[in-house]
């Protein structure tokens, strides 16, 4: 086994990561609000999110062969430096998902691996190798964008929504928009999964076209296809329990037509932007849908504290991400200077691997779980908390719910009761 | 630049699409849970409860509705998948290909 075949091995690994990292982030986007109005339980919620992923990946024609071509100019690295560009950028956007994942805020996973990249390029070819205007007109504008018409999309949404049932039983409400939930649900997890699994394909296409084991001609090679689909799924099942929590119980208390409203607003966002020549973030519209769905309705409070910490959290993901990837292929870079290539890219993997430890055994401490996802979300006294506040918002143990609020009526009582407890 | 303002025009009809099909199918949904609705009223403790069923009439007309929006998301359905089966069958699926 050569060198070049063990880095590419690294390289294809690290990107299953990523993809796996990608499917467990954004689970919450399409699955929170059905879980916190218990329109599905959450396990069987995450199970048939990861089904629809992994349907969708496989839906997948058109792979992204040009994936990050919009923002860096990866041309200009020959073979050897592409590899180590393309796998510390990855290392960067892992790093940053596992991070925000920690702390619970829904961050954008493609903006997460650009961020690494454009680190990893600018490290390894110089400012030069960024496509400033791609980075503004690909990235910066569509998720300035993207929250703002979720927001105001779903905010109608939900204000027809409740005008048009305020008459309806409760019974009959709640049960028909548990349902009108699961449909929408369903189709923005079918939509992930088509769009972002391609990312990681076309991210595996370029290391074996780097390292020349594949003509940049070919067909994505089928194996590919079907270590991408099944990575996201794994992750997608896997839940991020923190992400969802923070989604469905942290910015709004959500009822089942709120939940309608919202996963409506999204699913019709994600499916009809890209053919206006805008192709959205699926997280950026899941969260401006759900703190939409929260302005619309009579009453409800859209916790800014928590919206405050997400926005921070994108504004900062690429340039955060950027600098985990540029950090990583300087240490990549100069360890393989002074010994081989192969020892710079395992001590970066290394580097990967122990962050990553620390990161779960952090989430250990706290555990946020299918059991205890859906615990009452604390007022918060302090409104301009740090960032890390949303770890304060990590359930104690399932079971010490405080005692201060009313008790929470089952999931079948009728949403006004629900609604009353928050 | 132009591209810039281009983008920035794209802004319009991603809007209209997500109000008519992101707000409008809920919307629609809701009007077909409200036919089918019956008579309800409401209680001193602030629940809202079915007295009547709907007539025949007014839950055919919700089916209809409902009907519709379960199309609208086969179309959705197929709107993802266009690409995959456009390469699959060779029709031309909502317009891929």
């Amino acid at each position: 086994m050569t060198p070049e075949l063990i880095i590419l091995g690294i390289v294809v690994i690290t990107a299953l990561v990523f993809d796996f990292t990608n499917g467990f982030h954004d689970t919450g986007n399409a699955m929170a609000t059905s879980i916190a109005t218990g329109a599905l339980k959450p396990k069987v919620a995450v199970g048939l999110s990861a089904v629809l992923n992994l349907v969708g990946a496989f839906l997948s024609i058109e792979v992204a062969k040009t994936v990050g071509r919009e923002v860096v100019n990866l041309e200009m690295a020959d073979g050897h430096s592409l590899m180590l560009i393309v796998f510390t950028g990855l290392v960067g956007g892992i790093v940053w998902n596992l991070l925000t994942w920690l702390l619970g805020l829904p961050s954008s996973s493609s903006h997460a691996l650009f961020g690494g990249l454009i680190g990893a390029t600018i490290a390894g070819l110089g400012v030069s190798g960024v496509l400033w205007a791609g980075v503004v007109a690909k990235v910066i504008i569509p998720a300035l964008v993207a929250p703002v018409i979720a927001a105001l999309v779903s905010t109608v949404g939900t204000i027809l929504v409740y005008r048009l049932t305020a008459r309806v039983g409760d019974r009959q409400k709640t049960r028909g928009f548990r349902w009108g939930q699961v449909g929408t649900a369903s189709l923005v997890s079918l939509a992930h999964g088509t769009n972002d699994a391609q990312k990681t394909m076309g991210v595996i296409f370029l290391g074996l076209v780097a390292s020349s084991a594949i003509d940049p001609s070919a067909d994505i090679p089928f194996w590919v296809k079907l270590a991408c689909a099944f990575a996201i799924a794994l992750g997608t099942y896997l839940g991020g329990w923190r992400i969802i929590r923070t989604l469905g119980k942290g910015l709004v208390e959500i009822d089942s037509p709120q939940g309608m409203a919202a996963e409506g607003a999204s699913a019709a966002i994600i499916l009809t932007s890209s053919h206006f020549g805008m192709a959205l973030s699926t997280t950026h519209v899941a969260t401006g849908s759900i703190l939409g769905t929260g302005l619309g309705r009579k009453g409800a409070d859209v916790r800014w504290s928590v919206a405050g910490r997400m926005v921070l959290a994108w504004v900062i993901t690429i340039p955060a991400a950027a600098v985990v990837g540029a950090v990583c292929w300087l240490i990549g870079h100069f360890v393989g200077l002074v010994s081989n290539e192969l020892t710079g890219v395992l001590v970066v993997f290394a580097i990967l691997a122990a962050l990553s430890a620390v990161m779960f055994v952090r989430s250990r401490r706290q555990p946020v779980h299918s059991g205890n996802v859906n615990e009452q979300w604390e007022p918060e006294d302090h409104d301009i908390a740090p960032i890390t506040g949303v770890l304060a918002q990590v359930p104690v143990a399932a079971g010490q719910v405080p005692t201060a609020h009313v008790t929470v009526p089952p999931d079948d009582a009728p949403d006004h009761r629900r609604a009353s407890g928050a | 630049m132009n591209d810039l303002l281009s983008l920035i025009s794209n802004i319009i009809p991603v809007t209209l699409a997500g109000l008519v099909l992101g707000a409008g199918m809920p919307a629609l949904f809701a009007l077909a849970l409200r036919i089918s609705a019956g008579r309800t009223e409401r209680r001193p403790d602030g629940a809202v409860v079915q007295v009547h069923r709907a007539s025949a009439a007014a839950r055919i007309l919700a089916g209809l509705l409902f009907a519709v929006i379960v199309l609208v998301i086969l179309a959705g359905v197929l709107w993802i998948a266009r690409e995959y089966l456009h390469q699959l069958t060779g029709l031309p699926i909502l317009d891929a290909g």
